[in-house]
């Protein structure tokens, strides 16, 4: 079967029922974010303003017409292609071990024309259309064994991407993996004794697996309330910033592009990165609390819309994106707060980045064309 | 079921909320004052003011060491002009060639740097292919390293401008140690403060990237001398740094050795600073200047003391070093605390490894520390003497006779055949045999007490490192270390000054003691720290520093009967003034300006017995002599614990040479091994006493390593000395 456009859409479904909803908490992130990167991308010692936001509201046009054809396109033809995808993903992975492209010392990206398109992003959305597949398609026997299969599917990508070395973005599939499996009826017990062998790998994992400025991260972290002097200037520099300038926000804040620790360039990366800094030192309290409950309610009504889905396959993949995103949120607020080690993971819909944005709307779409659709499979 | 597992989901995440909620709380609002306070102090630029290090100065005043600024012109590679450069060699009156040449020198440092930097971040191995890419354009390295696999050309160009930009945005410096007027001709111009509009923005910077630099040196008007007391200052450790315990900057500098240690705190001062705040605000506190240090030295008496011992040095060849102390004997002050050989306080940390590696030790201060402690000798006897009278072992009457031995055989000999000598004469003479009587019948116990009550043994407390303690020994202590039961000899030996160790400050300061009947003063340099800004009297006078002296109180006191003084103070004097054929020191009589009391003192170092082991092995192995290899030094020190020890150098065959220890072990050695330890065999020559005979206010002692015999080679340098102080 060939797919179909606008096959059994029910755009009232998708624009005004909860899809309506998830698309204006989101649409409102992404302007907080772009309001945002705007402060966070002048410099006063430079008097130069980098047209960052400019950029990021290129990149959402562009994405909105992305996932119009997502939404357009009849998320049923990828679930049954969803080997292929899978495969096209991994098949991505390799081509960028090979003649990708290098930064900083890692080699995340394939270049396409003009653009960069890190491909671990796709493997996000492939891995998350493969589980919900397999997942919803498994026989299931009983045993643990139910498991490898999964965890293996899974595991291969997170593989590639250490090796390129992504940490960060590797560690993102295992909530999806965590999530999507517990939904789908696993024994709990199976769950309990991977999550208990995975902790005792992490102890030599950490010796032996990380590099140097990683393990250093997590000591920071760790030992944030006992720093000397030089690594308060050097490791731990991130951390001691981007705490300041939550600090310095208050309960009000300093005001929409009057924050010191953002305009004079004490905060590291926060166009991207610590952007939540930014908002937590001009908005203060009321602000950082605003943009929580944004995303709680985002996710909230994402989770609502899978509970309200008929179909396991479909609620896996619902379960599968809000994972992604939830984590990527958790992990990056708790990181510029201190409860988590510093990683490299931007906060979805208001972190500057092109193609975070790109994938993390097109997987947001990916929720809408199935809210439109779930009528019509119910009455397949 | 799904459903289920939805809902426990949804729990999850409402739960994980409202933690970061919480944690954001109390970042912004519980603490909301202490960061605000952090985010503001970042935004304020401190711009440290360093305080003038305080001066040290000797009794009269003179400037001894001082801090005075240092001007360093400071190229930016990156932001200097030619127009710049040409006013500067006018300013210099250099020819612009030389002044180029040195610029371009900084930029190939810079470039040099660049390229290391770029290998780094690019994690490029440092290659031959980087070396070779060294003198090739960016563009070429550009386009070569595109090839290879690591970056891309453009991510190379990128890397290289941020660098670029980076290196010759900093200063480097140019000319060092400028003049004081090049440096203020040079701001004037650089800054226009001599035309009207210097507020002015417009002001064209005629030397735009050419900066002065400001710093500070330390300084020694008197040249040389003294380098052991007053020490050196040095750069601040990482460590210390790191340690943040006295607030130290990067670039500050730290004592390191003798005052300028002890006395770091009082030097510094406090450091002040300028804030600017981008807010708006700025303000100045102002540096407090270090204390100055005013000693009890006499920096001329000091000077002569050194030139003599110098000089007597490079006539007696076998002299490895010498120190010369005198002490005021009423109030302890140091008046000289001389040592030779000296290093030179400018080369400091170029030739350090020659100076360790210098079997003369020139950074040992002989005066109160040695690697090979030597005993008194003879000076011990006048102590000895004042025991033994005070003991009722002998009085003014006694006599004992001497026939230049003690024993017919044996190794208890005398100098002279004095005949049947008495107290006096035996003092005067120097006689060994009524000593060695002396030094069977106090015993060893009492031998001890003797030394203690002359501050033997023990530290005087003088304000510098290093000093030692010495030695006096015991039959408990000899147990101990040598293994070995007490004879009666070792108490001959004892009587004579032998056995015991120690440093010429303490015999100084003994002789002090006996100078003033009793008192044993408490020796000190450091006779007054005076504030920064302190008008010093032309001349120094009790008066005007009463209030500011320390109060040093004397150690102890000793009250034994008046004549007992009297009587040994007489055989000092006879020392000088005594007949010809029996005094020791009548040769020096007709050199003296004054009337001294004194003593001689031939330490015995023992013809073939020479201590190359001792305690000194295992603490200073920094100031051994290379006399023996390094394994067979580790081999003797792992067989005596590390203890003091003495060994024997014998011939054993033609051009075989051993050295042979206490405990029967034999070691091969070098012939040209073996003479370097026999020049060691020569005695060590003392002269120590107290001037003037009457109302005494001096005491001295004066300490020539393997000088010989006492009278010859220390006391012409006491002589000067002397002489010098009663000029």
């Amino acid at each position: 079967m060939g797919f179909k456009f606008k096959s059994n859409f029910s755009g009232r479904e998708a624009f005004f029922g909860l899809g309506g909803i998830a698309m204006l908490l989101t649409g409102i992130l992404i302007m907080i974010g772009i309001a945002s990167i705007y402060s966070a991308s002048y410099s006063v010692r430079s008097g130069i303003l980098l047209p960052y936001a400019k950029k990021q509201l290129m990149w959402l046009l562009f994405s909105l017409a992305v996932c119009a054809g997502i939404v357009a396109v009849d998320y049923r033809w990828l679930l049954k292609n969803a080997f292929w995808i899978y495969a096209i993903g991994v098949a991505f992975l390799l081509v960028t071990a090979v003649i990708g492209t290098a930064r900083g010392g890692s080699r995340r990206w394939i270049k396409i024309g003009p653009l960069l398109l890190q491909t671990s992003e796709i493997m996000k959305l492939a891995i998350i259309i493969a589980l919900a597949r397999m997942l919803s398609k498994q026989q299931r026997t009983g045993s643990i064994m139910d498991l490898m299969l999964p965890f293996g599917v899974t595991l291969l990508p997170m593989l590639l991407i250490v090796l390129q070395p992504d940490l960060g973005t590797s560690l993102v599939f295992i909530p999806i993996l965590l999530v999507m499996v517990f939904a789908s009826g696993v024994p709990i017990k199976h769950l309990v004794l991977v999550i208990l062998i995975a902790v005792n790998l992490s102890l030599p994992l950490y010796h032996f697996g990380l590099h140097d400025y990683q393990r250093k991260r997590v000591q920071m972290f760790l030992f944030q309330s006992n720093m000397t002097r030089e690594e308060k200037q050097g490791s731990g520099y991130h951390l001691v910033q981007s705490k300041i300038a939550h600090g310095n926000g208050g309960t009000l804040g300093r005001g929409w592009r009057h924050g010191t620790q953002n305009r004079y360039g004490y905060l590291p990366e926060r166009h991207t990165d610590f952007i939540f800094a930014v908002i937590g030192e001009e908005r203060g309290f009321t602000g950082t609390t605003v943009v929580l409950l944004l995303y709680a309610s985002l996710y909230f009504t994402m989770l609502v819309m899978a509970y309200t889905t008929p179909v396991p396959s479909m609620q896996l993949m619902i379960l599968g994106i809000t994972a992604l995103l939830t984590t990527q949120t958790i992990v990056n607020t708790c990181m510029t707060v201190g409860m988590a080690p510093i990683t490299g993971l931007p906060l979805p819909f208001l972190s500057y980045g092109g193609s975070a944005l790109l994938f993390n709307l097109a997987a947001l779409a990916l929720v809408i064309s199935i809210a439109g659709r779930k009528d019509a499979v119910r009455s397949d | 079921m799904i459903k289920q597992r939805i809902k426990v989901i949804t729990i999850g995440l409402l739960l994980a909320f409202p933690g970061i909620v919480l944690r954001l709380f109390y970042l912004q609002v519980v603490h909301h004052p202490a960061y605000a306070q952090e985010a503001t102090r970042n935004l304020e630029q401190y711009q440290a003011i360093t305080p003038n290090r305080g001066a040290i100065r000797d009794c009269q005043y003179r400037l001894m060491v001082k801090t005075a600024p240092d001007y360093h012109i400071s190229v930016q590679p990156g932001k200097v002009t030619d127009s710049a450069l040409k006013e500067l060699g006018k300013l210099l009156s250099l020819p612009i060639e030389e002044i180029i040449e040195k610029v371009e020198a900084c930029q190939a440092e810079c470039d040099r740097k660049i390229l290391a930097d770029l290998a780094r971040e690019l994690k490029i191995p440092p290659s031959e292919d980087m070396k070779e890419l060294g003198g090739k354009s960016p563009e070429a390295m550009a386009g070569y390293l595109e090839k290879s696999k690591y970056a891309s050309a453009r991510h190379i160009m990128k890397t290289y401008r941020r660098l670029k930009q980076d290196y010759y945005r900093r200063k480097y410096p140019l000319f060092k140690h400028v003049s004081h007027k090049t440096a203020m001709e040079l701001a004037l111009r650089k800054y226009a403060w001599n035309t009207e509009d210097y507020h002015a923005a417009s002001v064209e910077d005629r030397f735009s990237g050419l900066e002065i630099e400001h710093t500070v040196a330390r300084q020694y008007p008197l040249g040389n001398t003294m380098v052991h007391i007053l020490g050196r200052v040095g750069p601040v450790s990482r460590d210390e740094y790191l340690a943040q315990e006295k607030d130290f900057r990067m670039q500050d500098i730290a004592g390191r050795e003798g005052l300028e240690k002890t006395y770091e705190e009082k030097l510094r001062g406090s450091r002040g600073c300028s804030v600017n705040s981008r807010q708006g605000y700025d303000f100045t506190e102002y540096p407090r200047d270090g204390m100055d240090l005013v000693l009890t030295i006499d920096a001329e008496a000091q000077k002569v003391a050194e030139e003599s011992l110098d000089l007597m040095l490079a006539e007696t060849p076998t002299a490895t070093g010498g120190a010369a102390v005198v002490l005021d004997a009423t109030s302890g002050e140091i008046v000289v605390l001389a040592t030779s050989p000296r290093y030179e306080n400018d080369a400091y940390p170029k030739k350090y490894q020659e100076w360790l590696a210098d079997p003369k030790r020139p950074l040992e201060n002989r005066a109160i520390e040695n690697s090979y402690p030597p005993p008194p000798g003879s000076v011990f006897k006048i102590m000895v003497a004042l025991y033994a009278l005070h003991h009722n072992y002998t009085d003014e009457h006694r006599g004992i006779t001497c026939r230049g031995f003690l024993k017919e055989r044996g190794s208890f000999a005398c100098t002279h055949v004095h005949g049947t000598v008495d107290l006096v004469d035996a003092i005067a003479g120097s006689c060994n045999i009524y000593f060695y009587t002396m030094g069977e019948e106090i015993g060893p116990q009492g031998l001890a007490e003797c030394a203690r009550i002359f501050g033997f043994g023990e530290k005087c407390g003088v304000e510098i490192d290093g000093e030692q303690t010495g030695l006096v020994p015991t039959p408990d202590w000899k147990k101990r270390a040598l293994r070995e039961e007490w004879y009666p000899g070792d108490s001959r030996m004892f009587g004579i000054g032998q056995r015991i160790e120690v440093t010429p400050l303490q015999v100084a300061r003994a002789m002090a003691m006996v100078a003033t009947r009793g008192t044993l003063p408490r020796a000190h340099l450091v006779k007054a720290v005076y504030p920064p800004d302190y008008d010093y009297p032309a001349e120094s006078s009790s008066d005007n520093e009463i209030s500011l002296v320390a109060y040093h109180p004397p150690v102890h006191t000793w009250s034994i009967e008046e004549k007992y003084w009297d009587l040994v103070h007489e055989g000092m004097r006879l020392v000088t003034e005594g007949d010809s054929h029996l005094a020791t020191g009548a040769k020096l009589r007709n050199k003296l300006k004054v009337r001294i009391a004194s003593k001689t003192g031939t330490a015995e170092v023992g013809k073939d017995q020479v201590p190359i082991f001792n305690v000194s092995l295992v603490h200073r192995q920094d100031l051994e002599s290379e006399i023996l290899s390094a394994e067979l030094r580790e081999e003797f020190a792992q067989n005596h614990n590390g203890l003091s020890t003495r060994a024997t150098v014998k011939k054993t065959d033609e051009d075989k040479w051993q050295i042979d220890d206490r405990f029967r072990q034999y070691f091969l050695i070098t012939r040209e091994q073996a003479i370097e330890i026999r020049t060691k065999a020569e005695d060590h020559a003392w002269f120590a006493g107290f001037f003037p005979v009457e109302g005494p206010r001096y005491s001295f002692a004066v300490f020539i390593e393997h000088g010989g015999y006492g009278g010859q080679s220390a006391g012409p340098v006491a002589v000067d000395i002397i002489n010098y102080l009663y000029r």
